[in-house]
């Protein structure tokens, strides 16, 4: 009889605590004055948790001054990863991906992208532990070697068209960093800003910089909206005009030093 | 780096990792013991054996992190209603689990010899004190390592939550790591906290093997 009791008491503690959870994340994320931001942490600068467990970064700083010209409150919704992000945009379930993404052709294709952040890029950094290899120059010299890259980046796209490099998809970029370190790649790919975040750390850092084909160029780091949410991008749009014109993102560059 | 400044951070975490820990370990053993009563050859005949067989199969045969996926994304958009990623997550741990633990529970059932049902039969114990009373206690006695090393496997597991953004103990590491850029002292940390937490399994589990003389059957 005790152990049925204490059976039913813990049923009930683990419905009412799913449907608290349920509930509380329906009408945060549900509401109609809420912009509903997905985001992955763990990406520092951009967004990462400090130790109060608040989300921080230069991301997140842009996406609460946009919900305040929005006149909407803040929800930032942690996916985790970038496909996961892009899934729950098509869903529906956030209204925004603001995630230090860069604009390239391919994501133009599928969503809507507003720049926010930074200029036309035109070569992205190969991360190297310590020294380039002998006889490494350009990307062309890295003919059986192993680079880190993130699935689904611009810089992932970029890699494929270098088909002799042998890929290692690494979600992280902090485990592309350990990868370099240990040496299980040979380099990593990732994008400036963090290269130059890893370089100012870690004096052990190399860089090559490799030139981007025209068709790869990024225009800067953009806020991605689903392309039938006409309206919303309209209003972003603008936003981030104001925003601009405020030099409020240029303080956020400063502050985050990504300028 | 002052790995202490985030002793609160790491505390949240590993206080995540066990919610979602006991959530899906309690839900698992509810539904997975129930499942192997269900499916073991005692009760084979009985028309429930497809679906216990159907489900064993399914939640065997897809990848965790597959399912806590669907459970994310997919089945909130069939039904249309929102989900946390814990409660998402934890749920498809437990669907996962319960699969393991309906056959762990299986295997101990059908380890009582067939005298015993007749026992009972004759003497005319309803079933439900057959079970409570009789069955299960003996079945769990012998199935205890198994149960127990299929939770600390969870517990493992829980850094799953982690894809889809819930900030438990590995994403915690992950946020650490990503401001601090020093992976080995916050992978070895996290690796730490885990053995601690699994050390605590351990301990329960003996002492509740000691509870019901495993050893000394």
């Amino acid at each position: 009889m005790k152990l049925k009791t204490i059976s039913f008491i813990v049923l009930v503690l683990i419905a009412i605590v799913g449907g608290f959870v349920v509930l509380r994340n329906c009408s945060d994320s549900c509401a109609d004055d809420a912009f509903v931001v997905g985001t992955v942490s763990g990406y520092a600068p951009f967004v990462s948790i400090n130790e109060d467990g608040e989300y921080v970064g230069f991301d997140i700083d842009v996406a609460q001054a946009l919900a305040d010209r929005l006149g909407k409150k803040l929800v930032i919704n942690d996916l985790g990863s970038m496909t996961s992000l892009f899934i729950a945009l098509e869903q529906g379930k956030i209204d925004a991906i603001i995630w230090g993404l860069s604009i390239t052709q391919e994501r133009l294709n599928k969503v809507a992208m507003i720049c926010y952040q930074g200029e036309a890029v035109v070569t992205y950094p190969l991360m190297f532990w310590k020294r380039i290899p002998d006889g490494v120059t350009s990307i062309e010299d890295m003919q059986g070697r192993t680079v880190c890259v993130e699935p689904a980046s611009s810089q992932d796209a970029v890699l494929s068209n270098y088909s002799f490099i042998q890929k290692n998809p690494t979600e992280k970029v902090d485990d592309a960093l350990l990868a370099i370190q240990y040496g299980k790649a040979d380099a990593a790919f990732v994008e400036p800003a963090i290269a130059k975040k890893f370089k100012n750390k870690c004096s052990d850092i190399v860089i090559l910089d490799v030139p981007l084909a025209p068709k790869d160029q990024v225009q800067g780091i953009g806020i991605a909206i689903n392309r039938k949410n006409i309206d919303l991008t309209e209003r972003v749009k603008c936003a981030v005009s104001a925003l601009q014109d405020a030099s409020t993102i240029k303080m956020y560059e400063e502050k985050w030093g990504i300028a | 780096m002052n790995l202490f400044s985030y002793a609160a951070l790491l505390l949240r975490g590993t206080w995540i990792t066990l919610a979602s820990w006991a959530f899906a370990g309690i839900l698992s053993m509810l539904v997975g013991t129930l499942l192997g009563i269900l499916g073991c050859k005692h009760f084979m005949s009985g028309r429930f054996a497809i679906l216990v067989k159907c489900y064993t199969f399914i939640a065997k045969g897809i990848p965790a992190y597959v399912q806590i996926l669907i459970v994310y994304f997919v089945i909130p958009s069939l039904l249309n209603i929102q989900v946390s990623g814990f409660v998402a997550a934890s749920s498809a741990l437990a669907f996962c689990s319960s699969g393991y633990v309906a056959e762990i529970v299986r295997a101990g059932m059908n380890a009582i010899s067939q005298g015993q049902w007749d026992a009972c039969y004759v003497l005319g114990y309803p079933l439900y004190p057959t079970l409570t009373r009789i069955m299960l206690p003996q079945a769990f006695r012998m199935i205890l390592p198994a149960v127990c090393g299929e939770l600390e496997q969870l517990l493992k597991s829980t850094s799953l939550l982690a894809t889809i953004g819930v900030i438990e103990l590995t994403r915690t590491g992950m946020n650490i790591i990503s401001r601090e850029l020093n992976p080995l002292s916050v992978y070895s940390m996290l690796a730490c906290i885990y053995l601690l937490l699994s050390a605590f399994l351990q301990i329960g589990a003996w002492y509740v093997e000691r509870r019901f003389n495993y050893d000394y059957r």
